[in-house]
């Protein structure tokens, strides 16, 4: 019983945080899963997997309602993201783990760094007024701000190569990819933060769920771990969702900056480790 | 707001909610019956249908989960025909190779 309700309240806060992130969860689910309550690592990515969709879908639900998924950007950057995590799926199994994990937390802390230094160097809206170019154009109400934010995607190309190099980590490595997609969608693509991660989450539950049934279908899923994951989570993330329009983009940013950091230290730990 | 919007949000809302009711009914099913829940090292879609009918707790459960996995999936699926209703070519083309990308991740996956 006790279980259960540490199952349902851990839900509850990957919900809240993921949501409000436009992330999977996976990163913080796993090893929670595996460490704190001795699931097998395969169970762990299953019920991961099945989490990220619920945060996903729950989340979504409201920001979707709410204009703040930019739905069209959203399906063509997950055209990219998808085959790239259908390629990472595929080649996974060749590579070697650890240095994989080495280049990745090396590249991650990277991204932290330029992700710091150019949202702080370059206001998102005062570019979006000066350049008037780009596509995906679309608008929401931000109740922090009360006012209209128009807003079009610049520089797609470069992150249409990022979120193919999300999905490829996605399908490798068993994470959302919402990591890569959300700084990839803001710093290059200058799309507000609240914008950027609410499509992400729109993004990574179509991705997750491939994933999922497979699991499913192999027998992975233990059906209560799973359930009670679900019930926290969903409340979660769908509280999460309409809180985030009072949460100002500066305050998202430096906790998904926290997020980067503490998800980086955890692979270069695993990739050293024996 | 968008028709679009509206109809998305909806059917994620529809599929999260459906599958949270399915959650609480296998566990009301477990308390009712007195039985626990098991976890099957092969999963089939159809009986765990069955089984849902059947009022057993561990396939309500299963169905909820499966709910749960389907539901992005039925708002692509949303998306895909409202972009073929309204001849958009790019998002037409964008959204179909979204779901064959899936489809195929789940045949290769299932295959294995």
């Amino acid at each position: 019983m006790i279980t259960a309700f540490a199952l349902v309240f851990t839900g509850f806060c990957v919900g809240f945080l993921s949501a409000l992130l436009g992330i999977g969860g996976g990163a913080l689910i796993i090893p929670v899963m595996v460490i704190v309550f001795g699931y097998p690592i395969h169970t762990a990515i299953a019920t991961s997997l099945i989490v990220i969709v619920a945060t996903s879908s729950s989340a979504a639900s409201v920001n979707v309602l709410k204009g703040l998924v930019n739905v069209r950007l959203g399906i063509y950057l997950e055209m990219i993201t998808a085959a790239g995590a259908v390629a990472g799926g595929l080649i996974s199994t060749n590579l070697p783990e650890k240095p994989l994990m080495l280049s990745f937390s090396v590249f991650l802390l990277i991204m932290a760094f330029l992700f710091y230094k150019g949202t702080r160097a370059k206001d998102v809206m005062e570019y979006q007024l000066k350049d008037t170019s780009g596509i995906f154009r679309t608008k929401f109400y931000d109740t922090q701000k009360k006012d209209y934010i128009t807003y079009k995607a610049k520089n797609i190309p470069y992150t249409t190569l990022l979120s193919g190099f999300a999905g490829l980590i996605s399908g490798s490595m068993g994470l959302g990819g919402g990591i890569f997609k959300v700084p990839a969608m803001n710093a290059i693509s200058k799309l507000p933060m609240k914008a950027a991660t609410a499509t992400s989450n729109f993004m990574i539950g179509m991705t997750a769920s491939a994933g999922a049934l497979i699991y499913f279908k192999s027998g992975y899923v233990q059906p209560l771990p799973s359930g009670m994951m679900v019930i926290g989570v969903v409340f979660g993330s769908n509280i999460s969702a309409r809180t985030i329009g009072k949460i100002k983009d500066a305050t998202i940013k430096n906790i998904f900056l926290i997020f980067i950091v503490f998800v980086a230290i955890q692979m270069l730990i695993r990739s050293l480790g024996k | 707001m968008e028709k679009v919007h509206i109809t998305t949000s909806r059917i994620l809302t529809y599929g999260t909610v459906l599958s949270l009711l399915l959650i609480v009914l296998a566990l009301i099913e477990m308390l009712l019956l007195h039985t626990s829940i098991e976890t099957y090292s092969s999963v089939d879609i159809l009986p765990i249908l069955n089984g849902l009918f059947s009022m057993n707790p561990t396939d309500t459960l299963y169905s909820a989960l499966l709910v749960i996995i389907f539901t992005p999936v039925a708002s692509l699926i949303y998306l895909s025909l409202l972009f073929l209703v309204t001849k958009d070519i790019p998002m037409i083309i964008f959204s179909f190779t979204v779901l064959c990308i899936i489809l195929s991740a789940v045949i290769i996956g299932l295959g294995s």
